[in-house]
C-alpha cells in the first residue's frame, strides 16, 4: 500500500494516461453524439444540407399525431415479447438439461451457442430460404415471413435460434453458483424435483434472470437487422420495427429531425423499461 | 424411486439430443444444399449429396465482390479487436486499482452508454463523419465499432483485474519496474485469459455488426459481408444451393475462431453477465 502514497501526482498522471485512450474513442463517438442528438430533434432537417430549421417541438408532436410509430412499436413489442419469452424458456430449460459437466453436456452446450456467432444478417437470410423453400418443399405451408399475422413470431424464432444458447450460458454460470447442500436438504424434506425448482432455484438465480431479460429486452427494442433480411418491414407495415422507422426516416426519406425525434423518444422508453424490469426483478434477489 | 430417477436422467438426455438436432438442423440444411445442384436439391431433396459438387462454392468466390466484402470484413474487424485489447485493460486497470470520486463516475458513465440504442446516434453519427472526412474510410468505421464496444470490454476486464492479487504490482514497483512497467510486464500478462475473451467477444461484433456499417460505409467497394449479403440477396432471386454455399463461406472464419476459443467466450459472456 505504501508506494500509492508516495509520488501521487505522479500516479494521478499515469491514471489520466492509462484512461485516455479509451476515454476519448468513447467520448467522441458515443457519448458526445449522443447528446449531439437531442437537440437535433427539434430541427427540420433532411440530415445532409446546411439549412436546418429550428421547430421546437414540433416534431415530437407530428409524431404522436401521425399515428405511424404506433404500428412500428407494436410490431417491436410483439417481436421482443416472443424473442424475450423465447429466448428465455429455452435457455433456462438447456440450462438446467445440461448444468452437470459431462463431455456430452459440453458438446451439447458448444451446439446450442454456435448460431449466437452467425450475424443476424446472415441467420435471417438463412431461414427466410427455409421458410419459403424448404417448409413449403416439405410440409406445404407457404412461408410465414409472407403473412401479415404470423411474420412477428416468425422473425422472432430467427432471434430465439441465434441467441437462446447466450442466456443458456448465463443461467448455467448461475445455476452452478447455488449451493448443492440446499437441493440435499430439500430432498430429506420431501420435496420434488418441480418444487425444489421454484422454491430453491428460482429465488436464487434472480441475478440471471435480470441480467438475461434486460439484455435481451434492449436487443429486442432495437431490432434491425432481421427484420431488414427477412421481411423489409413487410408484408405491408407488418414487421416494421422502431429502428427501421427511424433509420427510414432518417437516411431514406431524409426526414432526419423527425426521425431523430423518434430516437430519443426510443432511448427514453428503453431506459424507462429497464429500470422498471430492474426494479422489480432487483426485490426480488436473495442472497445466498 | 430409483427406478424414476434413472428415467429422468435418460428423458433428459434425449430431450437435450432432440434439441440440439433441432438447433443443428438449419446447418445441415445449408451444408446438404451447398453441395447440390438446382436439380438435385428438387429430386432428392434433404438426403445427403451422392457426390460432392463444389460447383456452388466456386461460382461464389469467382464473384469478386464477396471476396472483396471478405477483406473489407477483416480490415475493419482486426484494428477493432486490436485498439480494444490495448486501450481497455488500461483504463480497466485504473478503474479496479483507484476509488476516487471522478474514477467512479467515469466508470458509470462506461457502464450507462450500454443502454444507449443505436438508432439514437446514427444521425450525429453520420453528420460528424462526413465532417471529418471520416464516412466511406475503415478508420470512422473502426473508431465507431470501438466506441460501442468499450463499455462491455472495461466491464469484464475491471472484474477480472480486481481479482488479481495486489502484492505482485506492489513486489513490482519495488523492483523498481515503475507505472507503465508494472502494468504492461505483470498486470497484462496477467491477463491473458479475458483478453481471449474480450478478443472473440468483439471480433463478433465487429464482423457481424451491419447497422453501424450501413451508416458508415455507404460506397460499395468498402463495405463489409453483412452489408454485401444484405445488398444482394435483398434484390436478386439468388438459387438456393448457391445461396447457401455464400453464406458458409461467410460464417466460415467465425465459426472456426469460436471452436478455437470457445472456453474463453463462454467465460466471457458470464463475466459480462453475472456482475455488474
Amino acid at each position: 500500500m505504501k508506494w500509492n502514497m508516495k509520488n501521487s501526482t505522479k500516479k494521478k498522471l499515469c491514471n489520466v494516461l492509462f484512461l485516455l485512450p479509451a476515454c476519448i474513442v468513447f467520448f467522441v463517438f458515443v457519448l458526445i453524439p449522443f447528446l449531439e442528438g437531442i437537440p437535433l430533434s427539434l430541427y427540420e432537417w433532411d440530415g445532409y444540407s446546411d439549412t436546418k430549421t429550428f421547430v421546437g417541438i414540433s416534431n415530437y408532436v407530428s409524431i404522436v399525431k401521425d399515428g405511424n410509430l404506433l404500428e412500428a412499436v407494436g410490431n417491436t413489442f410483439e417481436f421482443t415479447v416472443y424473442y424475450l419469452l423465447g429466448c428465455n424458456v429455452l435457455g433456462l430449460m438447456l440450462a438446467l438439461l445440461m448444468q452437470k459437466t459431462t463431455r456430452l453436456n459440453s458438446v451439447l452446450r458448444t451446439i446450442f451457442f454456435i448460431p449466437f456467432v452467425l450475424s443476424m444478417i446472415l441467420a435471417s437470410f438463412m431461414f427466410s430460404y427455409i421458410y419459403s423453400d424448404v417448409f413449403y418443399g416439405i410440409f406445404g405451408i407457404k412461408s410465414f415471413l409472407g403473412n401479415m399475422d404470423a411474420v412477428n413470431p416468425a422473425i422472432a424464432a430467427i432471434a430465439v435460434w441465434k441467441d437462446s444458447g447466450y442466456c443458456m450460458i448465463i443461467y448455467i454460470a448461475s445455476l452452478t453458483m447455488v449451493p448443492g447442500e440446499y437441493y440435499e436438504a430439500a430432498k430429506i424434506e420431501g420435496c420434488g424435483r418441480i418444487q425444489s425448482f421454484f422454491r430453491i432455484t428460482m429465488p436464487l438465480i434472480v441475478p440471471a434472470f435480470t441480467a438475461n431479460l434486460t439484455l435481451i429486452l434492449a436487443w429486442g427494442m432495437q431490432a434491425f437487422d432481421y427484420q431488414m433480411a427477412a421481411t423489409g418491414g413487410g408484408p405491408g407495415h407488418a414487421s416494421e420495427t422502431i429502428g427501421m422507422y427511424i433509420y427510414k426516416n432518417i437516411f431514406v426519406y431524409h426526414n432526419a429531425g423527425y426521425g431523430q425525434a423518434a430516437g430519443v423518444l426510443l432511448t427514453a422508453g428503453l431506459a424507462f423499461l429497464t429500470m422498471a424490469l430492474t426494479g422489480v426483478l432487483r426485490r426480488k434477489e436473495v442472497e445466498l | 424411486m430409483r427406478r424414476r430417477a434413472v428415467f429422468g436422467r435418460i428423458a433428459d438426455r434425449a430431450l437435450a439430443l432432440a434439441l440440439a438436432a433441432v438447433f443443428l438442423s438449419p446447418f445441415y440444411i445449408g451444408i446438404i444444399y451447398s453441395f447440390k445442384t438446382k436439380q438435385e436439391i428438387t429430386f432428392t431433396g434433404l438426403a445427403i449429396p451422392e457426390r460432392i459438387n463444389f460447383g456452388n462454392y466456386t461460382a461464389v468466390l469467382e464473384d469478386g465482390s464477396f471476396f472483396r466484402g471478405m477483406l473489407n470484413s477483416l480490415y475493419t474487424t482486426l484494428p477493432s479487436v486490436v485498439l480494444i485489447m490495448v486501450i481497455c485493460p488500461m483504463a480497466s486497470y485504473v478503474f479496479a486499482r483507484n476509488n476516487g470520486r471522478i474514477y467512479n463516475i467515469l466508470y458509470s458513465l462506461f457502464l450507462m452508454a450500454m443502454l444507449i440504442p443505436y438508432q439514437s446516434v446514427l444521425l450525429p453519427i453520420y453528420a460528424n463523419m462526413r465532417e471529418w472526412g471520416f464516412l466511406n474510410t475503415y478508420t470512422g468505421n473502426v473508431l465507431v465499432k470501438v466506441g460501442f464496444q468499450i463499455s462491455l470490454s472495461i466491464l469484464i476486464c475491471t472484474g477480472f483485474v480486481k481479482g488479481i492479487p495486489r502484492e505482485l504490482e506492489e513486489a513490482a514497483y519495488i523492483d523498481g519496474l515503475g507505472y507503465f512497467g508494472t502494468f504492461w510486464r505483470i498486470v497484462f500478462p496477467l491477463m491473458k485469459s479475458v483478453l481471449i475473451s474480450i478478443l472473440i467477444i468483439n471480433a463478433l461484433f465487429a464482423w457481424n455488426d451491419f447497422q453501424l456499417s450501413t451508416v458508415t460505409l455507404t460506397k460499395e467497394s468498402v463495405q463489409t459481408l453483412p452489408q454485401l449479403l444484405y445488398r444482394y440477396f435483398g434484390v436478386h432471386s439468388v438459387d438456393l444451393n448457391e445461396a447457401f454455399a455464400a453464406f458458409n463461406l461467410a460464417m466460415l472464419p467465425l465459426a472456426v475462431l469460436y471452436l478455437l476459443l470457445q472456453k474463453y467466450i463462454t467465460d466471457g459472456v458470464m463475466a459480462g453477465s453475472v456482475k455488474g
